[in-house]
């Protein structure tokens, strides 16, 4: 009976809309959305605009001259004097930013590659190349030739045709991960709930006296988590696109930078977010039911969330760029094309590939799930 | 005469449901049997013995304040209660290992005698033992630390006739061999009461609606079948209630004996105890 | 009409990771079933009864025989028959997160009672099983005996012709078990078939029409209360079980 697929969904949206602990499983990934943007982008900007007094430590191993001196305070750096290994120990124990050690006509900066080193030894190159000009002016100077004449031989500006939206395309780009992670786990506790539970508290044996054929009890079941996820998908993409126009609000670092999904690429997330949610629910039911318990299937379970997000993160981190090949695999390739399309690129055979093998991957599960949902396998999974 | 549970005015309240003053003892050596409605309120004063639930009222088990000595209390008493103890993935070997511990007085062999004698397998999980196998187990468990008061909660609810009879020979054995110790249970299988309780505690709606010794009961009550013209003619002091059926009125009375002289009726039936709880919940005055 | 035939449940269990042991839950049960019968089910716990009435009610397949309704069979009548059967058992719990009212209306409609039809029928049931103060309370709440009252209630929104009840009143105090066992009465006055599975022998002996006692997967006698107490020589059902199965209720 037709009717009856629908009085299935009717009754699980209802049970798992009634049901807390579901409802908190849809809600908790979403709300973590804002945080995630909002603080991503307060550590940018810390980076950015990091306060000198923060990295201007420097060790002298050596006798600075007047010069030097008188450079050093215009450029707010605060000395410290010592012989080599007392500056050694000093920059071992944090507190100093790095050291500078001379050996005749030649300065070495001593420190490791890390993120304040690496603003104190801009710090320090910008500090020698001033001492290295002024030396330069000296010796010409001397010399009487005119030192404008050969040290602005040729200069050199920096013209910014695009700006800089790095930061901008992380955090869309966290953002959009974590919209698939959010689908994911709204989808793992619903569909244990809806089988390995239902088992458990006796009402599936109740279920399958009903006259409801086997299949559409499943599919009903199945319908009812996919709702369930596409729920949390729309959910979380609000959220994403509030947080990112309270974000543009909030810090400098987006001044005169565009911060927000282009159309196509809010088009294209609904459309994900549609098809993941069959996709996983389907996937996540196929798992629970075949799990003898509860407990069971939530640890078989626990897995997807990690699968639905690291693939992702790391390919973005790696700057992977999409292939025909990589489109159809499943999890990464969601990512790795709503990327391509916040940075403008628009392929349309890779979105082609996702979308058939997406359809295909859904129809399986689909298929399998129908399958092996028999009465007494269900009952008595042993 | 020693008690081994004292409730007096035993008062609990819940929203919707009120236990109220309910005062019975259970003396050494007798089998107490608590009955009533779903819903009467069984349960709960089971609990509140053992406090589970809090209850107000005065609570002594040996003597003592249930509350004030309750960990010396539990060592001595047996428990089975509805919801389950017993973790499906357990074997009767493994709660044997663990449960030994735990009481003092565990006897390991008699746990294993009583698994041999209700044909329980000691190797076998929990969670695929029967319903009546798990009651059993439940059983056996809380009779095996010797205990001096055993407290159930329907144990032969869903059990065959054959497995129930066993279990109340259990129980009988059990007071038989040490007269201090004493049974408080609660059943709707009331035909099982009727042969082994010394006393019957009746709860209706939260209040107690009598406390008597099972023989009495079954000894001097009786059920009076008579017409609307005799039964016009019976005082109200010397009926506990009356049913009107049919054809003919249904009387139920205390002193069957005092009936039969005054009335000059010869046949008055024997009840059984759910009959005379029919003729309370049911009966009017 | 009802009728089982050669009705076999084998049941493979893995008793260690190499062996795996054949269990034979039911074998070879027969028997009928007529419009306006009440037949009572009786065995020790683990007899396979509850397997057998799991069969009947279209939940377990047999590994062999045939269960037929009226003519028609599971296999190729499926939903048809379900849509006759009542089945209230110890495993078939109902979902507490409704209202008794939201279930029955529920049940209503996947039975396809029609809308009007739906309203006056849980009002008729309300009534017979006294459930007005509790209709519209949430199922988690209800106490024991008031949810097997709403388990059975949901069991009769679509007028089901057979009845399959497996140990309806345990748990019941008396007065709630005497309104379930009426009932079953009324029912038979009105044709309909009713399988009764209980362990309480004098409930058996007070309603049923014939008994069928099942021992370790087999039919051990069958027939009226009246020439099972003549054939065993006892006076009422409770010993007459005694003497058949009496002493050892094995259970595997």
């Amino acid at each position: 009976m037709r009717n009856n697929l629908w009085n299935i969904l009717k009754k699980e949206l209802r049970e798992l809309f009634r049901d807390k602990k579901s409802l908190a499983m849809m809600l908790i990934i979403p709300i973590f959305i804002p945080l995630l943007v909002i603080g991503m982008s307060a550590l940018f900007e810390s980076q950015v605009s990091k306060d000198v007094e923060e990295y201007n430590k420097i060790g002298f191993a050596y006798e600075m001259s007047e010069v030097e001196k008188t450079i050093a305070e215009e450029m707010k750096i605060e000395i410290i004097n010592g012989n080599e290994e007392e500056l050694k120990e000093k920059y071992n124990q944090g507190e100093i930013d790095l050291y500078i050690t001379k050996d005749a006509n030649k300065y070495i900066i001593n420190s490791d590659g890390s993120d304040t080193s690496t603003y104190s030894s801009s710090l320090m190159e910008n500090y020698f190349n001033t001492y290295k000009q002024y030396l330069q002016q000296n010796y010409l100077q001397e010399n009487n030739l005119n030192p404008n004449d050969v040290l602005n031989i040729i200069t050199v500006e920096e013209n910014m045709i695009e700006q800089d939206n790095y930061f901008a395309n992380y955090i869309k780009n966290y953002a959009f991960l974590f919209i698939m992670m959010a689908i994911t786990v709204s989808a793992t506790y619903p569909a244990t709930d809806t089988t390995a539970g239902e088992r458990e508290r006796g009402t599936l044996e109740t279920l399958l006296t009903f006259p409801i054929k086997s299949k559409d009890i499943i599919v009903g079941k199945f319908l009812g988590v996919t709702v369930a996820s596409i729920i949390t998908g729309i959910i979380s993409l609000a959220l994403a696109i509030i947080s990112l126009v309270a974000t543009k609000n909030m810090f400098s670092i987006y001044d005169g930078i565009d911060v927000m999904y282009s159309p196509t690429a809010i088009l294209f997330a609904v459309i994900v977010i549609i098809a993941y949610s069959f996709f996983i629910s389907g996937l996540c039911i196929a798992i629970a039911s075949t799990s003898k318990t509860f407990k069971e299937a939530q640890s078989a379970l626990t897995p997807l969330t990690f699968i639905s997000f690291f693939p992702g993160m790391i390919a973005f981190m790696m700057g992977i760029t999409t292939t025909p090949i990589l489109s159809i695999v499943p999890f990464l390739n969601f990512t790795l094309i709503f990327t391509d399309i916040n940075n403008g690129n628009i392929d349309i055979l890779n979105i082609l590939l996702m979308t058939i093998s997406t359809i295909v991957y859904i129809s399986l599960v689909f298929a399998h799930i129908i399958k092996q949902y028999k009465s007494e396998k269900v009952l008595f999974a042993k | 005469m020693k008690n081994n549970i004292e409730l007096q005015n035993l008062t609990k309240k819940y929203v919707g449901f009120e236990l109220k003053d309910i005062s019975f003892n259970v003396p050494e050596g007798c089998i107490v049997g608590l009955i009533g409605e779903n819903g009467a309120g069984k349960t709960t004063t089971i609990k509140s013995i053992l406090n589970i639930t809090k209850a107000d009222g005065v609570i002594k088990i040996f003597g003592k304040d249930n509350k004030a000595y309750e960990k010396e209390i539990k060592k001595e008493i047996g428990v089975v209660l509805d919801d389950s103890f017993l973790s499906d993935y357990l074997t009767a070997k493994q709660i044997n290992s663990i449960i030994k511990d735990a009481y003092k007085n565990w006897n390991e062999n008699k746990f294993y005698d009583l698994l041999k004698q209700f044909n329980l397998p000691t190797d076998k999980l929990v969670k695929d033992f029967s319903s009546g196998m798990k009651m059993k187990l439940k059983i056996a468990t809380a009779i095996s630390h010797n205990p001096k008061l055993l407290i159930l909660d329907e144990p032969t609810s869903g059990l065959d006739p054959v497995v129930r009879s066993e279990i109340l020979d259990i129980f009988r054995k059990y007071i038989e061999e040490d007269e201090t110790r004493s049974i408080l249970l609660s059943t709707h299988i009331t035909t099982d009461l009727e042969h082994i309780s010394d006393y019957i505690v009746f709860i209706e709606k939260g209040k107690m609606v009598f406390n008597l010794p099972t023989n009495e009961l079954l000894e001097n009550y009786g059920i009076i079948k008579c017409s609307e013209e005799d039964f016009l003619k019976i005082d109200k002091n010397d009926y506990i209630k009356y049913r009107k059926q049919k054809y003919q009125y249904e009387i139920l009375t205390s002193n069957k004996n005092n009936i039969r002289k005054r009335y000059n009726i010869a046949t008055i039936d024997k009840p059984s105890i759910e009959d005379i709880m029919l003729f309370y919940i049911k009966g009017e005055k | 009409m009802i009728k089982i035939s050669n009705i076999t449940k084998k049941f493979i269990r893995n008793k260690n990771k190499k062996e795996k042991e054949e269990f034979y839950a039911d074998k070879d049960i027969i028997f009928e079933a007529n419009d306006g019968e009440i037949i009572g089910i009786l065995g020790p716990n683990g007899a396979g009864k509850t397997t057998l009435l799991r069969m009947i009610a279209g939940i377990l397949e047999p590994t062999e025989g045939k269960i037929t309704f009226d003519g028609m069979n599971y296999k190729d009548n499926e939903i048809e028959i379900k849509q006759k059967i009542a089945y209230l058992s110890g495993n078939t719990k109902i979902y507490d997160t409704l209202s008794s009212y939201e279930l029955l209306k529920m049940c209503c409609d996947i039975y396809g009672v029609s809308k009007e039809n739906s309203e006056k029928r849980i009002k008729e049931i309300t009534k017979v099983l006294g459930m007005e103060q509790f209709l519209y309370n949430k199922i988690a709440n209800l106490s024991t005996g008031q949810t097997q009252k709403v388990n059975l209630a949901r069991c009769l929104v679509h007028n089901p012709k057979y009845y399959i009840l497996d140990e309806a009143t345990t748990g019941l105090d008396i007065i709630s078990s005497q309104i379930i066992l009426n009932f079953i009465k009324e029912e038979r006055e009105k044709g309909k078939t009713i399988l009764y599975s209980t362990h309480y022998m004098e409930e058996a002996e007070n309603i049923c029409d014939r008994v069928i006692m099942i021992n370790k997967g087999k039919i051990i006698k069958a027939g009226t209360p009246e020439e099972i107490k003549r054939d065993t020589n006892t006076s009422n059902l409770r010993d007459a079980f005694f003497a058949m199965i009496g002493g050892v209720s094995d259970e595997e």
